[in-house]
């Protein structure tokens, strides 16, 4: 396990820098540049030109495109610098590290809401299979599946808006200061994407009870004589969702990218808006830098979903 | 039947954890208590007749005053010194009053009297690009220390819509000195030429914060910041606010007496420096910026507006404290100390639906550019909300502009006719149902610009043309100028380039170009892409561009280094350079050069200007004393909370 683990970081570092390249130069290949808007805007401003090949200068991207990354990935690698961002000339990191909490904390919580639904509905669909309430079941989970979040997330702010005179709530309050008024702000984009995701949860989750229940080891356990709950919670439902936390595992990540319309929309100030900005405004360091950070985040989650396998069966080894 | 409880155990489980959800969502209240909002009111509550200061029944004040006003006396020369203000000593303040009280103000209006305490709660659909210090920050960054950072001159708040209205105050850029007054500067006065010289205030104290702990502000901390914009060297690499670019108007600054304190300019350039100086440089603390270095960090931020910085979450408010020590008193009811209102808050809501709920269920107080649909949607339900109407002068897309470097639109008659083709009254009408100004250029017609606006049925014959639907004259002249239909049917094919949020309108002119035999290619690129391109002048024949009102006199869109032309028009240069000798110091030069230029200018059709598009800035009932105004000052957007009061007793009524 130890050595497993040990190879599994290690692998870490050469994918991540492969990321860098892939992401430095993409965001360079994109038309359009940082350079050009600032001096279209210093034009509408101000009425007085900029030269571009000034600003370009001052913003140090006159340089050769290896060379810019040489000095990039170099305060990357030394001190864990992941630039300045061209607009707001502040760190890219501490920008990322403030916001990314916000991000992860909708993610959480969306997973949670999905396996809050998805996983009950999985598992009656499963032992009710073809019944009406299978069908249900089924049928809501396609139904969320099918169903834009943010769609529902328009409907939910405009329509109680008029109807009632109510609308989520749009004030940021940190966790640590009122965990209470936090809660009110994430519970509805978090229940949305819950919703969503949840479809995919069921779906496995269903998908696997059947196959479960239909083992030997189950028919034993019945004949044994033991209780319903004690046969579906301790012998299937274990047993079935090894697949079913791969699955909520690989969501995460796809989750953090997925939150940028649910942030706009209930005004969370996480990572998806920053990205949205940097990406407006062609803020090449910004963009790298969001990229790079959440990459790593994604290989350690698929780290951490891995190990976790061996925990939650004990076939598993890792060598 | 073991299962089956299982499975109704665990139904109930999700039926609870929904409703726990369902609950904690639509709750507005903490748990255990019921301050969950009711649905608005229809009506505001009638004010009793009272008695004035005059010792005069009087009637409340109009609720929704529309920014209109009288145009400023055109032939009325620049003055070159502002009276002494007054300084009343402040009075205690009211917390609470039994029903509303008239009272008259400066201008002679009859208002309800002004209370204290509550709060103001804005919308903004973006963070601005970096907080906090002027040195480092782009325009938008200024947004965030518009109240709580000072400049020597300010918009007169007495001139606007709740005084005698010769301003409307919506547009930053361009603040006559018939309508400014002094804000850190007492009074000012131009001595000769090359040189100016400002009487600072006295009695203005800093921010009670670390380091300056509420010292005076003096004459040494204006040369200090003046000296500091205009050295280079500390400034960083982003070009927004450098003042570099102004460093050919710039000669020196130094304290000549104990509270006066002289500019000098390069020779003749005394107005460009002088407005560049008063009325676009905020001023802070010397002892914070050499503390800490610089100031972007807003915990750092200190001032001497009237408004302190108390919290800024990135990308999701500010949040401003009253300063109690702030010297400034209301300019149309003197003996009232500002600002009136405790808290200033500012929402960055970037979706739209989000912003328009959150104005109709009162989260926010005040919401600007809001269009035609979203004001019916509001108006809807919300009828009480007040509004003031303004139409999109500094618009950032909308007008087509084409290269006159190169064949086809090099031929005047060729671009006419391009403009000939369009039906301007149809798109108003039908595109904007109606809700849209047809003529809005070279200058806005705001209230502020009336003297240096002319209407268009004062243009000659050719220009009103410009602006109708005449297909049949645009035939004639692309028939005139070479460009007979071919086989197909078709004269010629052009590019334009547009981005995917204007495509609808670009859409439309496309169908109205193909009417004359003019096949013109939307080229649609992402937002970020089109600015990117027009800014680099990257576009092959039309650009889908905006056209800036802010500065009249800078022509920015028709200089070389313009959309327009490419190479530039002799007679813009001349104007140009006219207005820059010229400004401030005797503006009627400069307007009388504009005036001139105009009817060449439009003649030439360099720019196809569609309808502009009319806005509504809205408030809730309880915001008072306002008028609809923006942006109080040449460079100050957003600085006017400090006028407005919350009426809480009306909000409280109204069940918010």
């Amino acid at each position: 396990m130890g050595i497993y683990l040990i190879r599994r970081i290690l692998l870490i570092v050469p994918t991540l820098l492969i990321v860098t390249v892939i992401m430095f130069l993409l965001v360079r290949i994109i038309p359009g540049s940082a350079v050009e808007i600032m001096a279209a805007e210093h034009l509408t401003e101000t009425g007085e030109p900029l030269d571009p090949e000034d600003v370009r200068t001052m913003l140090g991207l006159d340089k050769p495109v290896h060379t810019q990354y040489g000095i990039w990935i170099w305060g990357v690698l030394t001190r864990g610098d992941l630039g300045v961002g061209l607009w707001s000339q502040n760190p890219v990191l501490p920008q990322i590290v403030k916001r990314f909490p916000i991000s992860v904390e909708l993610g959480i919580l969306a997973v949670v809401m999905s396996i809050v639904i998805g996983l009950p509905i999985g598992v009656w669909s499963a032992i009710r299979q073809d019944t009406a309430g299978d069908y249900v079941g089924r049928t809501f989970a396609i139904g969320m599946l099918a169903l834009p979040n943010f769609w529902l997330a328009t409907l939910i702010v405009v329509f109680p808006a008029v109807w009632w005179g109510w609308s989520p709530p749009v004030e940021y309050i940190p966790l640590s200061e009122d965990w209470w008024g936090n809660l009110r702000q994430f519970i509805i984009p978090a229940f949305l994407m819950g919703t969503g995701m949840s479809a995919t949860t069921m779906r496995m989750t269903r998908t696997m009870m059947l196959e479960v229940l239909r083992q030997d080891y189950i028919r034993t356990a019945w004949s044994k004589g033991l209780s319903g709950a004690m046969v579906i919670n301790r012998h299937a439902l274990k047993n079935a969702l090894i697949p079913v936390v791969t699955v909520v595992g690989m969501q995460m990540p796809v989750l953090i990218g997925g939150t940028v319309i649910m942030e706009q929309i209930f005004v969370l100030p996480g990572v998806g808006r920053l990205v949205i900005e940097a990406v407006q405004g062609r803020d090449y360091t910004m963009i790298s830098g969001i990229n790079v950070f959440l990459a790593a985040f994604v290989l350690i989650v698929n780290l951490i979903v891995d190990i976790s396998y061996a925990f939650l069966d004990p076939r598993i080894r890792y060598s | 039947m073991k299962i089956r409880n299982l499975m109704k155990t665990l139904s109930l489980i999700v039926l609870a954890l929904a409703l726990a959800a369902a609950i904690a969502a639509c709750s507005g209240a903490e748990p255990g208590t019921a301050d969950a909002p009711q649905p608005p009111a229809q009506a505001a509550p009638a004010v009793a007749p009272a008695q004035t200061t005059a010792g005069q029944a009087a009637q409340p004040e109009d609720p929704a005053p529309a920014a209109k006003a009288a145009p400023a006396d055109p032939a009325a020369p620049a003055p070159t010194a502002a009276p002494v203000a007054e300084t009343a000593p402040a009075p205690e303040r009211e917390v609470a009053m039994e029903g509303p009280m008239i009272v008259t103000n400066t201008a002679g209006k009859d208002v309800e009297a002004p209370q204290y305490g509550g709060s103001f709660i804005g919308g903004w659909p973006t963070d601005v690009a970096r907080c906090c210090d002027e040195a480092h920050t782009s325009w938008s960054g200024l947004y965030a220390v518009e109240n709580t950072n000072e400049e020597l001159l300010s918009g007169n708040w007495a001139k606007g819509s709740q005084g005698t209205g010769d301003a409307a105050f919506l547009i930053r850029g361009t603040l006559f000195l018939e309508l400014s007054t002094g804000e850190l500067a007492e009074s000012w006065e131009f001595v000769d030429e090359n040189t100016a010289t400002f009487t600072i205030r006295q009695g203005v104290k800093f921010h009670n914060k670390a380091p300056t702990n509420g010292r005076e502000m003096t004459a040494e901390d204006i040369v200090y910041n003046i000296r500091r914009m205009f050295s280079t060297d500390i400034l960083d690499p982003n070009p927004s606010r450098t003042y570099s670019l102004y460093n050919n108007l710039y000669d020196s600054v130094e304290v000549i007496d104990d509270n006066v304190v002289e500019l000098r300019s390069a020779p003749g350039n005394i107005g460009s420096l002088f407005q560049n100086v008063s009325q676009k440089l905020r001023h802070y603390a010397p002892d914070a910026i050499e503390h800490y270095g610089d100031l972007r960090d807003w915990r750092h931020l200190v001032g001497t507006g009237p408004f302190i910085l108390e919290e800024y979450v990135e990308g999701a408010s500010f949040t401003y404290g009253g300063n109690p020590d702030y010297w400034g008193m209301d300019p149309l009811l003197p003996e009232n100390s500002l600002p009136y209102v405790d808290t200033l808050q500012w929402l960055i809501i970037p979706d739209r639906s989000t912003m328009i709920a959150s104005m109709r269920t009162g989260k926010i107080d005040w919401l600007e550019a809001v269009g035609w649909e979203e004001r019916a949607s509001l108006n809807s339900d919300r009828i009480d909300l007040n509004e003031s109407e303004y139409f999109q002068g500094g618009r950032p897309n909308g007008m087509v502009f084409m290269r006159s470097d190169g064949p086809p639109f090099d031929d005047v008659r060729i671009r006419q006719a391009m403009a000939l083709a369009i039906d301007q009254p149809a798109i108003r009408d039908d595109f904007y149902g109606g809700n849209a100004v047809l003529f809005s250029s070279p200058v806005a017609p705001y209230a502020e610009f009336l003297p240096w606006f002319t209407p268009l049925d004062e243009y000659p014959q050719v220009v009103q043309e410009l602006y109708q639907h005449h297909p049949d004259k645009a035939e004639a002249l692309l028939d005139e100028a070479g460009m007979k239909r071919g086989s197909d049917g078709m004269r010629f094919t052009a590019q334009l380039l547009t981005y995917d949020g204007n495509v609808d309108l670009m859409s439309i002119l496309q169908a109205m170009w193909m009417e004359i035999g003019v096949n013109v290619e939307l080229d649609v690129k992402e937002y970020g892409v089109w600015r990117s391109l027009r800014g680099a002048r990257e576009y092959t024949s039309m650009v889908d561009y905006g056209f800036s009102t802010v500065a009249p006199y800078l022509l920015p869109q028709f200089r070389p280094h313009g959309p327009v032309s490419h190479q530039g028009d002799p007679k813009v240069t001349e104007a140009y350079d006219t207005c820059a000798a010229n400004l401030i110091t005797n503006d009627p030069v400069c307007q009388a050069a504009l005036n001139k230029l105009y009817p060449h200018l439009l003649e030439q059709s360099w720019y196809i200007e569609t309808p502009s598009p009319k806005l509504w800035a809205m408030w809730q009932p309880w915001i008072k004393g306002y008028g609809g105004e923006t942006t109080v000052g040449t460079d100050e957007t957003y600085n006017f909370p400090k006028y407005v009061w919350n009426d809480q007793q009306l909000k409280a009524d109204e069940g918010y």
